[in-house]
């Protein structure tokens, strides 16, 4: 525990200030001779809201996977507060290790799946205070203590002692953002966190989003086809097409006035679509 | 007075086969136990990211599935000595056993570890969670219980299995009663009970199985 203390310190120390929260400098990620990132670019500043639309297999859930360094890439950087957190020339078992200092860098970010992955044999709470316990070292009843509170803040306190098996997708999806925030990460990472729901669960998972997002610090990435809420949501708008960002700018901008014909022509269907 | 089966007879010779049966029953715990912990490494190294050392212990488990028990016995016991190892039959007969079981537990064990979804591992990941926290917090929980019939099984099979030792003269419960058979020119009481025997071992580990899977699901 000292020792993350000490090497966490030394890491803010040499960061420079005004580094943006994350950057992808010249990505390339290529399943065998597809390639889905190509020379991608993009900066994220801090406690930015950054919302990334774009048709699918345009390389959205790539994108966020690489960052929380579920995938290698083939070639770039990708830095976060300004550290390489990865890069292209490093061989896959650096790129994915599992040494401490790797996966202190990785405890800066978090990550919610559309199918919400919780821990199926854990109750809520257990799922969401096992990270705290087990990585940060808190003990048993901090960690708890702990869980309840982003349980609370989820909306959750009545469930914690219900297996996810016996909660809604709702509620489901719910514990697993407390179990992200649970680690109190600096970036989340949300891809397409309702598309795996019934509609009429998708509105208690965007009010938790919208409240994370009002309170401020958190840097958040956000996958979405919700375009009303990525335009409420967001401070910017990302649109990938072909592995690239292919336009970025404000939320008002993006969706009201695109500059790009193929933005234009997405937004025009996905608006139609609905 | 020369019965088919003599009750006498039978209870004179219980004690001995009684004996003989605790002997079976340690012998194959203590095998079993060796089993189910070496099978570890080697479902590990099976599904290891290093392919040759995947390769060399798939190779490995093959070859012990695909020959008969009773040639790695032989080998154990009568070619191991040539190069040096010599060993009591009981020594033997454990090793046979555990390697031989190891194999069977080892894929079994692969099974359930890749029964367990690979979006466990992410979310794990995405925690910054150890490996070794990931394997006992989130993987084992899970590929555990599925697993506990065919481990079952392949305990009851080396309650069979353990017989086999009889061919190196180990005195477990076959070669006790094919002693006494020997010894009084009957062989109906002392097979008939060593049947028997086997079988309440069978049945009492089928028993142990299904209790210990019912623990499981309630927890
Ligand atoms: N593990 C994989 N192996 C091969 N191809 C993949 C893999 N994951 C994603 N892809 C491909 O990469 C492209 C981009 O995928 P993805 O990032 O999931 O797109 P999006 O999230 O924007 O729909 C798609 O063509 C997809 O088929
Ligand atoms: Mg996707």
């Amino acid at each position: 525990m000292n020792a993350t203390a000490i090497i966490d310190s030394s890491l803010s120390a040499s960061t420079p200030p005004l580094a943006p929260a994350c950057e992808f400098i010249h990505v390339c990620k290529r399943y065998g001779s597809l390639t889905v990132l190509k020379d991608m670019n993009l900066k994220v500043k801090r406690a930015e809201k950054l919302a990334l639309i774009g048709p699918s297999g345009s390389g959205k859930s790539t994108l966020l996977r690489t960052l929380m360094t579920l995938e290698t890439i083939d070639a770039g950087e990708i830095k976060v507060n300004g550290e390489t957190l990865t890069h292209g020339s490093w061989p896959a078992d650096r790129q994915r290790s599992d040494r401490p200092a790797a996966r202190n860098r990785r405890r800066r970010i978090g990550m919610v799946f559309q199918q919400f992955n919780l821990f199926p044999h854990k109750t809520a709470v257990e799922n969401v205070a096992v990270a705290p316990r087990k990585v940060l070292g808190l003990s048993r009843q901090e960690a708890v203590e702990r869980a309840h509170n982003y349980l609370e803040m989820v909306g959750l306190s009545s469930k914690a002692e219900e297996l996810p098996s016996r909660l809604s997708g709702g509620q489901q999806q719910r514990v697993a953002i407390a179990r992200s925030l649970a680690m109190q990460p600096e970036i989340m990472l949300f891809d397409e966190v309702t598309s795996a729901l019934d509609p009429e669960l998708v509105g208690e998972v965007l009010g938790v989003l919208r409240k994370l997002a009002e309170e401020g610090d958190l840097t958040m990435l956000l996958v979405t086809h919700q375009m009303e809420f990525a335009r409420s949501f967001a401070d910017r708008v990302a649109f990938l097409w072909q592995g690239q960002v292919h336009e970025i700018g404000d939320a008002k901008a993006i969706f009201d006035n695109p500059r790009e014909e193929r933005t234009r022509q997405f937004l025009r269907a996905v608006l139609e679509g609905r | 007075m020369n019965t088919f089966f003599s009750l006498d007879f039978a209870a004179s010779i219980m004690p001995r086969l009684l004996f003989a049966a605790s002997v079976t029953v340690k012998l194959t715990f203590l095998s079993y136990s060796i089993a189910l912990i070496f099978a570890l490494p080697l479902a590990l190294a099976r599904t290891s990211s290093n392919r040759y050392l995947a390769m060399a212990v798939g190779s490995f488990i093959e070859c012990v599935r695909g020959t008969p028990m009773l040639v790695q016995l032989f080998l154990v016991f009568y070619g191991l000595p040539k190069i040096g190892f010599t060993m009591q039959p009981v020594t033997a007969g454990v090793l046979a056993l555990s390697v031989h079981y190891g194999c069977y537990l080892a894929e079994v064990y692969r099974a359930g570890l890749q029964a367990v979804h690979t979006t466990q591992r992410e979310a794990a990941w995405a925690l910054s969670m150890s490996p070794i926290d990931t394997l006992k917090s989130v993987i084992l929980p899970q590929a555990i219980p599925p697993m506990i019939p065919a481990l079952g099984t392949y305990l009851i099979g080396m309650f069979k299995d353990a017989a086999l030792l009889a061919s190196i003269s180990v005195f477990e419960l076959l070669t006790t009663a094919k002693l006494i058979g020997t010894e009084s020119f009957r062989y109906t009481e002392p097979m008939t009970i060593a049947g028997l025997l086997f079988l309440c071992m069978s049945l009492g580990a089928a028993g142990l199985t299904r209790l210990l899977e019912r623990l499981w699901v309630i927890r």
